[in-house]
């Protein structure tokens, strides 16, 4: 669309000064056709690179469709035996509570913390991106350095310390840091496009007499759409997958979550594993994630060029 | 550059203004409310930053302190920790092979996937954003690996992949090349890593493409006025328009890249082999933390890998005044 | 660590219900305390231990309603994991599944609860749990930290199928040189394809077997105890397999390292022999059933010394007491060690799944049931061969871990030919005795 809108666009102002139209017209149909040409290709392309990259997530996909026993028996890609099993044996995991349970869990967890960092990330980003204040250099270089603390040996006195204000085994470890926002990465990536828009928009507003929250709400935030789309799947996503801080907070099977529980299919210790229940598990906790993406898009999509400007 | 509502020539080659590095604010109007503003100005922020700060000191600065302490300490988790002052820092500088060998290790893997993730996943945004049809489900489906990157099955998918008898070798065989197990093998084992961590671009690829959204039509109108073509239309405006966006890509990868556990420490099956060859600095310290409870090695381990980063960041944001341009000058 | 030597006889003590004494006689569970309240439990395993484990527990708090337990189930390297962030934070749960290999590193007072004071007082059940066992559950200051539930040892497994076939069958006992020999006389005769062994030179329990069956011991009062040219032999031991064609390639062998028996070579009919541990023979075969329809598999031995001096190592998995664990949750507490260690039930159901059955009657009665699994039958059969002459190590504090990963690197190095055997087993000595502090 956006293509041809330009490719037009190119051509227009060389043939308003032509005057052989039989010529101009074959020329027109020469472009188009190599421009269909140029998309298949583009097309082939694409689709032999997506082939390659998800070869792995097919073999899967097929795995979790034959009979348990053949997953490594090299039996080729397309199994003999169809059985939908797997996901039977996968979905009720635990005698009476199936995984309907733990995906509830999950997406719990995953709409808190989107909340949370949607609204904190982005009221701590608009201030460094938009707003003059004094030691700014120095919060702003303490944000980027949060980021930069492995989490491995912060993992025991965070612990210790959720466990004093007795919030172990809730949800609130993985829920309350976000809504003070903590994510530090999603204030940087929003600090990042919220600098990119242009200061006119503000300025008007103020000559109208806006106050800094309605420039926030009204004016910065509407057009930082891609950004706090983004960071809505980019959080549900490490939340949906977080599994060390899932196992250490909340331990019971009640209250555990997709990640933990995908751990339990597969037994190093010498036990016996269930990969096609773990596969068709995996796939199936794949499908709320490519679902949230899936429609997320339109909000991904609406950028400036559609919004406000024009 | 000010990317205004009608189509400007002058957008076409945006002027280096030597751009701020850090967020600079509005310039304050001069005037009689000047300073009245300012304050007023600086209130709004510190109430925006609210919530951010009270995570800072309630929740982040504890256990960030408290390893700073442990990194002066011998802790092994089970009793009190005991003071032995820059022990740990000695034993880093002199005298852990292993160590040495994760840092080596580490920045092979963080230089090799930073441009290739960034390469990558800016090739893929700007062809998806070409007004393909299906963008759609292109844009999910090359994601999908972002997605089960980070779950279970990814260690078994590998050695599906690049395993003895992985799909890997079937295409070697293709070439009549002869296959081997690349996952297990000390020279190939790492390159399997990177693969997979450059697999899982689809993140720095989402950010791309939201960022190219941004950029308005009129500017590409405007180029092609001036007759403009794909490849100079690529590099006189997508490419300085992005800069921010790149530059915001790459500071975050090399962060993520020098944190980098999860794929090391699956593949490998937690051992970082073999022989070591993909023992990241973070598989290392967990290794040191938790199969070996030297909590204050570790700790001390940690500070280190946060000055390191700290440094290739500041190197990044000190580059980023000869080539990030911001909308907001 | 001298409490341990006792584990040494534990010969007949496991074999005969004559000799068997457990400490008390049929003990009633604490009557003072109302066994009530809800109690946390820890465990490691996949989702048919944990699905047994559950029917268990179900059965548990049918027999006693007051009490509730919380599952919380992780697979094996999560559960040492959270259990050491809980223990940092004092939050460890009541009953929580142990190892002797890594209970000296829990095994202090402020983790775990030292028992016994329960066990005199006759409050946990132990009858027909041999005494020996019992001692193995000590922690370095020689108080009881765990209450044995299985006891699980090391040994080979191969492909009886193939040996037939070859018209030459594995002896019951043979020492290092004649395990060679063997594979040299079947390797022309086992079927394309098929590696005669898996190159067990990186793998630490045939090391343990290896050390012991040379008459020395691998820890001695926390320190090693064996001296560097063990670990060369070692090394050149396999290394001249391997160059001699008779063990798989360095990489495959990196690769069948703690694979998961689905993809393990062994269960795939392409390995004639590796290291197994032999309760997993039924899920071994299950896989092997599939893929090469018709062949079995049978355990082995470890190989002996020369003069024929076994080496293997002996453990066990058991149940203990967080110490943080409150008063009064320790009746029910007890009550479902009991329940787990005793209950004819539970053991029917649990079937020896972590470890042979540490009672005597249980062992003898899965032996004999009806239902019993060829493999099982054949675990208990071996177990009760090999046990007289097992030597279990005493593991100090982060032991098996050092000695696993220090292994693992050394013989690597020298399998992909980056170190010489005398290089790699400085350094893995050095690297041993930093880890062991």
């Amino acid at each position: 669309m956006a293509t041809s809108k330009t490719t037009d666009a190119v051509a227009a102002p060389v043939f308003e000064r032509s005057y052989d139209t039989e010529a101009l017209a074959a020329n027109r149909r020469r472009r188009r056709n190599k421009a269909r040409a140029k998309k298949l290709g583009l097309h082939l392309i694409l689709l032999g690179l997506l082939f390659v990259m998800l070869y792995p997530v097919i073999w899967m996909v097929f795995s979790s469709l034959r009979p348990e026993n053949e997953i490594f028996a090299d039996l080729g890609l397309i199994p003999d035996t169809w059985t939908l099993q797997n996901y039977i044996t996968g979905w009720n995991l635990f005698g009476d509570k199936t995984f309907g349970v733990f995906f509830v869990n999950s997406f719990i967890i995953c709409a808190l913390a989107i909340i949370g960092n949607l609204v904190a990330c982005s009221m701590a980003a608009y201030a460094f991106a938009r707003l003059n204040f004094r030691f700014k250099w120095f919060w702003f270089a303490l944000m980027l350095g949060t980021i930069m603390l492995p989490i491995h040996a912060q993992l025991i006195p965070q612990y210790v310390f959720f466990l004093k204000i007795g919030w172990v085994n809730t949800i609130l470890p993985l829920v309350v840091p976000k809504f003070l926002a903590t994510d530090a990465f999603f204030i940087f990536l929003m600090v990042q496009f919220m600098r990119s828009l242009p200061r006119e928009l503000e300025e008007a507003a103020t000559i109208d007499g806006a106050t800094y929250w309605q420039r926030y709400w009204r004016i910065i935030l509407p057009l930082t759409m891609p950004a706090l789309a983004t960071t809505a799947v980019f959080t549900f996503i490490n939340t949906y997958n977080d599994f060390f801080g899932q196992l250490i907070y909340l331990t019971e099977i009640d209250k555990m979550t997709v990640p933990v529980a995908l751990r339990l299919f597969l037994d190093p210790s010498g036990g016996t594993s269930s990969y096609g229940g773990m596969f068709a598990m995996v796939l199936v906790s794949i499908g709320p994630v490519l679902g949230f993406f899936l429609a997320s898009q339109r909000l991904l999509v609406r950028g400036i060029a559609t919004t406000g400007f024009k | 550059m000010k990317p205004g509502p009608g189509p400007e020539k002058s957008a076409v080659t945006p002027a280096p203004q030597g751009a701020a590095v850090l967020p600079s604010g509005r310039a304050v109007p001069a005037g009689r409310a000047g300073t009245n503003i300012r304050r007023l100005e600086n209130r709004a922020a510190y109430m925006f930053l609210i919530p951010w700060l009270a995570g800072l000191f309630g929740i982040t600065i504890i256990p960030v302190t408290v390893s700073l302490y442990l990194s002066f300490t011998d802790y092994n988790v089970l009793s009190a920790p005991t003071w032995v002052g820059l022990e740990n820092y000695e034993k880093l500088i002199s005298g852990d092979r292993r160590y040495e060998n994760s840092l080596w290790v580490t920045l092979k893997f963080v230089g090799y996937s930073v441009p290739l993730v960034l390469v990558f996943s800016l090739t893929v945004a700007v062809v998806l954003n070409r007004g393909l049809a299906g963008l759609a489900i292109y844009r999910s489906l090359f994601y999908v690996p972002s997605l089960i990157g980070a779950s279970v099955g990814i260690g078994l998918l590998w050695y599906q992949v690049f395993g003895e008898r992985g799909v890997f070798n079937d295409l070697l065989g293709l070439f009549g090349f002869e296959g081997r197990s690349w996952v297990t093998n000390p020279r190939y084992a790492l390159s399997t890593v990177i693969a997979l961590n450059v697999w899982t671009f689809g993140a720095s690829m989402v950010i791309f493409l939201a960022a190219l959204r941004q950029i308005p039509d009129s500017y590409y109108e405007a180029a092609s006025i001036d007759g403009a073509n794909g490849w100079q239309k690529f590099r006189r405006i997508t490419l300085p328009l992005l800069t921010p966006v790149i530059f915001f890509n790459m500071v975050l990868l090399t962060i993520q890249s020098f944190q980098s556990f999860t794929q090391a420490f699956v593949i490998s099956r937690g051992t970082g082999g073999p022989v070591d060859s993909t023992l990241l600095y973070t598989v290392y310290l967990y290794q040191r933390a938790f199969q070996h409870l030297e909590m204050g090695y570790a700790s001390a381990m940690a500070w280190v890998l946060l000055i390191a980063i700290a440094l290739f960041t500041a190197l990044i944001f000190w580059s980023a005044k000869y080539w990030v341009f911001y909308g907001d000058k | 660590m001298m409490m341990r030597k006792p584990f040494r006889c534990l010969t007949a003590l496991l074999l005969g219900t004559a000799f068997v004494a457990g400490q008390a006689p049929a003990p009633a569970a604490a009557q003072d305390d109302p066994i009530a309240g809800e109690i946390r439990f820890s465990w490691w395993g996949g989702q048919s231990r944990n699905e047994k484990t559950d029917r268990i527990l179900q059965l548990f708090e049918e027999e006693y309603p007051d009490v509730t337990v919380v599952r919380e189930n992780s697979d094996w390297m999560p559960h040492w994991d959270k259990l050491t962030i809980q223990s940092a934070g004092g939050n460890q749960p009541c009953t929580i599944q142990m190892q002797t290999r890594w209970l000296a590193t829990y095994a202090k007072p402020n983790i775990l609860r030292p028992l016994d004071d329960l066990y005199e007082a006759g409050k946990l059940d132990t009858r027909g749990i041999a005494e020996s066992v019992i001692e193995s559950s000590r922690g370095d200051d020689g108080q009881l930290y765990m209450i044995p539930s299985g006891v699980f040892f090391f040994g080979m497994m191969y492909n009886r199928t193939m040996a037939e076939e070859a018209g030459m069958p594995v002896p019951e006992t043979w020492t290092w040189s004649e395990f060679r020999d063997y594979l040299e006389a079947l390797a022309p005769k086992l079927p394309d394809g098929v590696n005669p062994t898996h190159n067990m030179g990186r793998e630490a329990n045939t090391f343990v077997a290896w050390i012991q069956s040379n008459g020395y011991e691998v820890f001695d009062q926390g320190e090693i105890g064996f001296p560097v040219e063990v670990v060369v032999d070692w090394f050149n031991y396999w290394e001249d397999m391997r160059k001699a064609g008779l063990t798989d390639s360095a990489e495959v062998m990196v690769a069948d390292l703690g694979s998961l028996i689905e993809e393990s070579n062994i269960a795939n009919g392409r390995t004639f022999i590796t290291e197994r541990p032999p309760n997993r023979l039924d899920s071994h075969q299950v896989v092997l059933d599939a893929v090469k329809p018709g062949q079995e598999l049978g355990i082995a031995t470890y190989p002996t010394g020369e003069d024929g001096t076994t080496g293997m190592d002996l453990g066990a998995n058991g149940i203990a007491i967080g110490a943080t664990c409150p008063e009064e949750l320790l009746p029910a507490s007890v009550a479902w060690i009991n329940f787990f260690t005793q209950d004819d039930r539970a053991a029917q159901i649990y079937e020896s799944d972590n470890g042979v059955v540490a009672i005597d009657r249980f062992m003898e009665a899965q032996k004999n049931a009806e239902d019993t699994s060829r493999g099982q039958r054949e675990q208990i059969e071996v177990f009760q061969r090999v046990v007289p002459d097992a030597k279990p190590v005493s593991w100090p504090s982060g032991g098996y871990a050092a000695l696993t990963e220090a292994i693992n690197r050394g013989y690597d190095a020298v399998a992909f030919e980056l170190m010489t055997p005398e290089e790699a087993a400085e350094q893995f000595m050095t690297e041993l005795a930093d880890m062991l502090g």
